[in-house]
């Protein structure tokens, strides 16, 4: 096969992957095409960010990437942008944006938020002003706000009188915080609605401080490099063979050139992937891809930081990384899979390789390797008026899924199982509609409903969105996976249906209501707060909570705590609702996945949930967050219950679970009045042979059919930490266990610790005003316990 | 009530002869009347037996995950057919013991089948615990026993108080029961001809004679008995009603519930008596023995029972009304109008309005419509329970954490299996043991002959 490509030198080979910051994949990439010129490498990413490299070559003329420093933010204004949603950015943004909540009040530089979207985000959820906006609006909004600041001609379309509101507020709030303020236009609205945010920025001061830019961090595709020109060049019969890297155009290529279709003409075709998906069953060849966990690799952070992956098992079966097969198509006979890898940094570190290479695997990244900011003039665009709405049609917007992403992760069961942050739902994508569109159409969740764009349609169920724009109409990618395996095939629907190319995030369409309605699986059923302050609010004017000072008498004498006494803080303004600590409890505990039937029915067995509340207007209501693991009463009822002593009290005060003198009475539950407890309804073990036992923490007890289990603190870490300190003769350190949750939380909203400390983060957050115990009266004496969120929402203006 | 102007009249005919009253007791299981009535009577019964036993072994084998259960929701149709089962298992030892300490004699005609009801009852209640369990074969952990981990149970629990309560419960009334039957035993083993019976019952009766010592003594075990199993009456079902009391969820926690349980038991349980008295009376041409007089006094009891739990049940609105406890008016708003309002809408009509009708003679005199109240009583019981058990846990303190509950068909399967679990022994007892007391009746029967009528 070689020598037929050296001998047409490349010509008719094509190479399609998704997005590139491997080092090592680009550098191999440049030498198969200098050694074979006529092939043409594509890139196919469907969650791409082509609209955001568009603005920025508009804006500066160049390749450019925007880089936000949210810690810097005194003021935020974001349109569309979901600077704290899922995506690479969520941990970096989080973390910075951290920075500016918690304990920092609205008086002391605690960021102010105005955020305008057509569709609630973690963003939105977490603005002091949000504005819901219908997603064709977004663009006059944008133009509107840069004119109020003189960087651009007003709109030809007026702004409604509270789009004028939101805009006229946005903008004096930039305008007083110059040089600490920040405007993101989101990156997934048409280029020029976004090319006002760089020349805002710049013209308040805030180049360098609250954003800065870069030279392109990974590849850039050339010209003629996009999925659209390969279909174009398959049609013209000038592909022989297309060699298709982990990416599954089939599935996810827009509807406008039928992939699917395009496919077998190509004479020789290789997928090489994770999994035999929709691509994979059209080529002649599926190469069996290591997984991230087992390759060597490289790639590249939001910040330009290179790392090296590094694999943490051997390969758990025969396959390849994308590297040794760029290598064999080099002409490398099966090549090593660090091979490559090391060849790029040897090339980098030069002399010095041996040390700088280990230093770099040990520390997970290589040193100043992160992108530098450079120096642009970004320039005024005209922004294009955008048409005018049918009446009769809706917009419709398109969305990555919060769990499964582009449909990539789709067969993985933690995911489908992981209930998506704003709606609580499992095991599927829904269509989500706002609650003025759900009554004018007579909709309750779970009905089905047809959106159609031009004569493509595609039906799902309906999921009532309070908050979202009135007209606006979201539909989910990553589902209606045909191929993806036995976990995945057959859930919801596939976006990718009525998607096109030219605009892939927005649509003018219709909906209408088709016959049916379809079981949708939530882990929460009700949303509303309802009036009761499970989470509490604190505001400027009025900082502190009331603080009780004696606990509620009990009848049972106080436990003195000599020891350690364990304790957890959540701090509910820092919360984003993004789920990593569920996830992360997952993994940590050899958590089960029961299934959407299970989910459907209440059994899910997720230790920490992450309640999601609403109050208000149904159609601008405030949301909440509040994750909720055990609580670990000092009276706990729980204890009170059990008529075996399955559930008992540690005396560095944790609520234990004996797993194996549980017989199942369930009375713990039934007694506790967080709900906290999760029971082995069936036997959810994995079967003795499967793979799965190797993904098991080998420090926690797999749990059998019939017992309760529940959030343990990690109490596999403590007894760690414990043996380490033991060991050294010393006590355990302040802040020296981490908990699974606590660790993955990206704003560090969780924190745990040993209360009889004085050094702890737990203690110091514990004397917060704005301190408080979830249902204080029942006398339950929780060690989790709350920071009170902070109310800088503006008073509501009558409307 | 009116039980002292009952009594002083006669409440069976004068015109029978002791030695009838033997024959006519003595030759039921000896020369069984209604064979075809009974045989498909124990055919059915035994068919829901046998739905039993399938729902036990697909329970058993695939875990309690094929109920309907959930978190929130976690406790819903073991337990409440537990206390269903458990409250009508209270009327026996209560119609048998109290009235006998209280010299009450009218029960004589129907404290046999009564006790024999509770027994049966209680077993079908004490048999839900252990199918609830996640791990049923460890379900001797709830014992006292020396482990080698010595690991005990936790006696701060209901749960192991409910044990302790429910299994003394079922010995005495077991010994009450048998110890009340053996004089009977010995008029069945004189009057029995082959010799199988005559064994059978010549052992069962421990060599009773009828002396005047045996008569004393056995008068003194049998009023002993009865002391003890009175209290016992009240505290199985104040105990169970801890289950509940004891946690801090809102419809649970309140200290109404003892009285309010046993109340409500001793209303079911008079329902199934008076509906067992009813069909036997029917079933064995017994109108002699289980007159209108008989079925007249249940219809009182049953009111005045019916009425103090319905006392229960405005003090409970009371209770929640007057704390005004935000979780209280929640779950009082979820009963009266939430999606399980139909328990409690169910419950009031069934348990309290048709119960009205008993302020009429004519209503308690006449079986069918007595006997319609009672399975009405019974019905009304069943969704009280049901209502009590899922309107609380349903929508408990955080409204995150709020769910539903639907029984599957497993649910349903174990439930009516359970009634033939009930029905097959019962009807076996009833086809080898005396059905009504023999020699009580005749006392009874002998005293009110011997004393001139004041009618």
């Amino acid at each position: 096969m070689r020598a037929d490509w050296t001998a047409r030198r490349g010509e008719g080979l094509r190479i399609l992957t998704g997005d590139v910051t491997s080092p090592t994949l680009m550098r191999q990439l440049d030498r198969l095409r200098t050694e074979l010129p006529g092939a043409r490498v594509h890139v196919f990413e469907p969650v791409g960010r082509a609209q955001r490299d568009a603005a920025m070559r508009l804006a500066f003329g160049r390749d450019v990437d925007a880089h936000y420093r949210l810690e810097n933010c005194e003021v935020l204004v974001a349109i569309d942008d979901d600077v704290l949603g899922v995506g690479p950015h969520q941990v970096a943004h989080g973390r910075a944006w951290a920075q500016r909540h918690g304990e920092l009040n609205p008086r002391q530089g605690r960021m102010t938020m105005h955020v305008a979207e057509s569709v609630p985000s973690l963003t939105g959820a977490v603005a002091s002003r949000r504005l819901s906006c219908d997603a064709s609006r977004l663009a006059v909004l944008a133009q509107a706000l840069a004119a109020e600041l003189g960087v651009s001609a007003a709109p030809a379309d007026v702004p409604n009188e509270s789009e004028r509101r939101w805009v006229s507020a946005a903008a004096a709030d930039l305008r007083a915080h110059g040089g600490h303020s920040l405007l993101a236009i989101g990156a997934n609205l048409p280029a020029p609605v976004q090319t006002p945010a760089p020349l805002v920025n710049d013209r308040l001061g805030n180049g360098g401080a609250t954003v800065w830019y870069s030279d392109p961090i990974g590849l850039r595709p050339a010209e003629g490099s996009s999925l659209a020109d390969l279909a174009h060049d398959i049609a013209a019969g000038a592909v022989d063979t297309l060699v298709v890297i982990d990416c599954n155009p089939v599935y996810a290529a827009p509807r406008d050139f039928a992939f699917a279709e395009l496919l077998p003409q190509v004479r020789e075709r290789i997928h090489l992937g994770l999994y035999r998906d929709e691509t994979a069953r059209a080529c002649r060849w599926h190469l069996p891809l290591a997984h991230a966990l087992e390759s060597w690799s490289d790639g590249r952070a939001v910040d330009g930081s290179a790392c090296i992956i590094q694999p943490l098992v051997a390969p758990l079966y025969s396959s390849r990384t994308a590297h040794q097969l760029l290598a064999m198509l080099l002409g490398t006979v099966d090549p090593a899979a660090e091979g490559p890898v090391r060849q790029t940094w040897a090339n980098a570190f030069g002399g010095d390789f041996d040390a700088r290479w280990r230093q770099s695997l040990h520390q997970g990244f290589v040193a100043d390797t992160a992108a530098q900011p450079i120096s642009v003039m970004p320039r005024g665009v005209d922004i294009p008026s955008s048409r005018p709405r049918d009446a009769q049609e809706v917009d419709i917007v398109f969305r990555p899924d919060p769990s499964v992403w582009d449909g990539r992760f789709a067969n993985v069961a933690w995911l489908q199982e992981l209930p998506k942050p704003l709606t609580k739902l499992t095991w599927d994508n829904a269509i989500a509609v706002s609650p003025k569109m759900a009554e004018q159409m007579r909709l309750a969740n779970g009905d089905m409903i047809e959106a159609a764009v031009g004569d493509r349609r595609v039906s799902g169920p309906a999921w009532i969105m309070p908050g979202q724009a009135p007209n606006t109409v979201v539909l989910s990618l990553g589902y209606g996976r045909t191929a993806a395996g036995t976990i995945a095939d057959g859930l919801g629907y596939s976006a990718y249906a009525v998607r096109e190319e030219a605009n892939p995030w927005f649509a003018a369409g219709r909906l209408r209501r088709v016959a049916g309605s379809q079981l949708l699986a939530t882990t929460q059923m009700h949303h509303r707060l309802e009036g009761f302050d499970f989470v509490r609010e604190v505001s400027a004017d009025h900082p502190s909570l009331p603080q009780e000072a004696q606990p509620q008498p009990s009848l049972y004498s106080a436990w003195p705590y000599r020891g350690e006494a364990w304790a957890m803080v959540i701090d509910l303004d820092l919360c984003i609702g993004c789920n990593a600590c569920i996830s992360a409890c997952t993994a940590e505990n050899n958590v089960a996945v029961v299934g959407k039937e299970q989910v459907a029915m209440g059994r899910e067995m997720q230790w920490l949930r992450v309640d999601r509340y609403q109050s208000g207007d149904v159609d601008d209501p405030r949301f909440y967050f509040q994750p909720v693991p055990c609580m670990h009463c000092e009276k706990a009822p729980c204890e009170m219950g059990c008529p075996v002593h399955a559930t008992v009290h540690s005396p560095d005060g944790i609520n234990q679970m004996v797993y194996n003198r549980c017989i199942g009475t369930r009375t713990c539950s039934s007694y506790c009045p967080y709900k906290v407890r999760r029971f082995n309804w069936f036997d959810y073990r994995a079967p003795a042979d499967s793979s799965i036992h190797a993904a098991h923490n080998p420090d926690v007890t797999v749990r059998s059919r019939g017992v309760m289990e529940k959030c343990t603190y990690c109490t596999q870490r403590i007894q760690a930490a414990r043996v380490a300190a033991d060991k050294e003769n010393r006590r355990i350190r302040a802040d020296e266990v981490v908990t699974a949750c606590q660790q993955a939380c990206p704003t560090t909203a969780i924190v745990f610790g040993d209360l009889n400390d004085p050094e702890s983060a737990v203690l110091k957050r514990r004397k917060s005003g704005r301190h408080y115990v979830l249902l204080e009266e029942l006398g339950t004496r929780p060690r989790t316990t709350y920071l009170a969120r902070w109310n800088d929402e503006p008073e509501k203006e009558p409307t | 009530m009116s039980l002292t102007a009952e009594e002083s009249e006669h409440i069976l005919p004068a015109d029978q002869s002791l030695g009838d009253v033997t024959d006519q007791l003595a030759r039921i299981p000896l020369d069984f009347p209604t064979r075809g009535r009974w045989l498909i009577a124990l055919a059915l019964s035994s068919l829901l037996l046998l739905l039993f036993f399938v729902a036990v072994t697909v329970l058993f084998t695939r875990g309690v995950g094929v109920w309907g259960l959930n978190i929130p929701v976690n406790w819903a149709f073991a337990i409440h057919n537990y206390v269903w089962w458990l409250g009508i298992g209270h009327a026996g030892t209560l119609i048998s013991a109290l009235l006998l300490l209280m010299g009450r004699e009218w029960r004589n005609s129907l404290n046999r089948f009564a006790e024999t009801m509770t027994l049966f009852a209680v077993v079908c209640a004490g048999i839900y615990p252990i199918l609830h369990l996640g791990r049923p074969w460890y379900v001797y952990w709830m014992f006292p026993y020396p482990a080698t981990m010595q690991v005990w149970p936790q006696f701060r629990s209901p749960l192991e108080w409910d044990i302790w309560a429910v299994l003394t419960y079922l010995t005495v009334s077991v010994m009450f029961w048998y110890v009340g039957l053996v004089p009977d035993l010995a008029a069945a083993r004189d009057r029995a001809r082959p010799r199988g019976w005559r064994t059978f019952f010549g052992v069962l009766s421990l060599g009773w004679r009828g002396s005047a010592v045996h008569w004393l003594r056995w008068q003194q075990a049998y009023r002993l008995l009865a002391a003890i199993a009175v209290p016992l009456v009240v505290s199985v079902h104040s105990e169970v009603s801890l289950l509940f009391a004891s946690s801090q969820i809102p419809g649970w926690h309140s200290t109404i519930f003892p009285p309010y349980f046993v109340l409500g038991a001793a209303f079911s349980g008079f329902a199934v008596v008076a509906m067992i008295a009813i069909a036997i009376r029917a079933l064995f041409h017994l109108r002699n023995l289980v007159t209108d007089d008989h079925l007249d006094i249940l219809g009182k009891v049953l009111l005045g029972t019916g009425l103090m739990t319905a006392y229960g049940y405005v003090f409970e609105v009371f209770d929640a009304l007057y704390s005004g406890n935000a979780h209280d008016l929640q779950t009082l708003q979820d009963r009266l109008f939430g999606s399980y309002a139909w328990t409690y809408w169910g419950a009031i009509i069934f348990n309290f309005v048709f119960l009205q009708a008993l302020w009429w003679r004519g209503a308690r005199r006449t079986p069918w419509s007595l006997f319609l109240i009672s399975l009405s009583v019974v019905v009304g019981m069943w969704l009280e329970r049901y209502m009590i058990l899922v309107t609380s846990l349903y929508r408990d303190f955080l409204i995150s954490s709020w769910g539903s509950y639907t029984p599957t068909f497993w649910d349903w399967a174990t439930y009516f299996g359970t009634i033939g679990l009930f029905m097959v022994p019962f009807l076996l007892v009833i086809r080898v043991f005396p059905v009504i007391s023999i020699f009580e009746t005749k006392e009874i029967l002998h005293e009110e002959q011997a004393e001139p009528s004041h009618a």
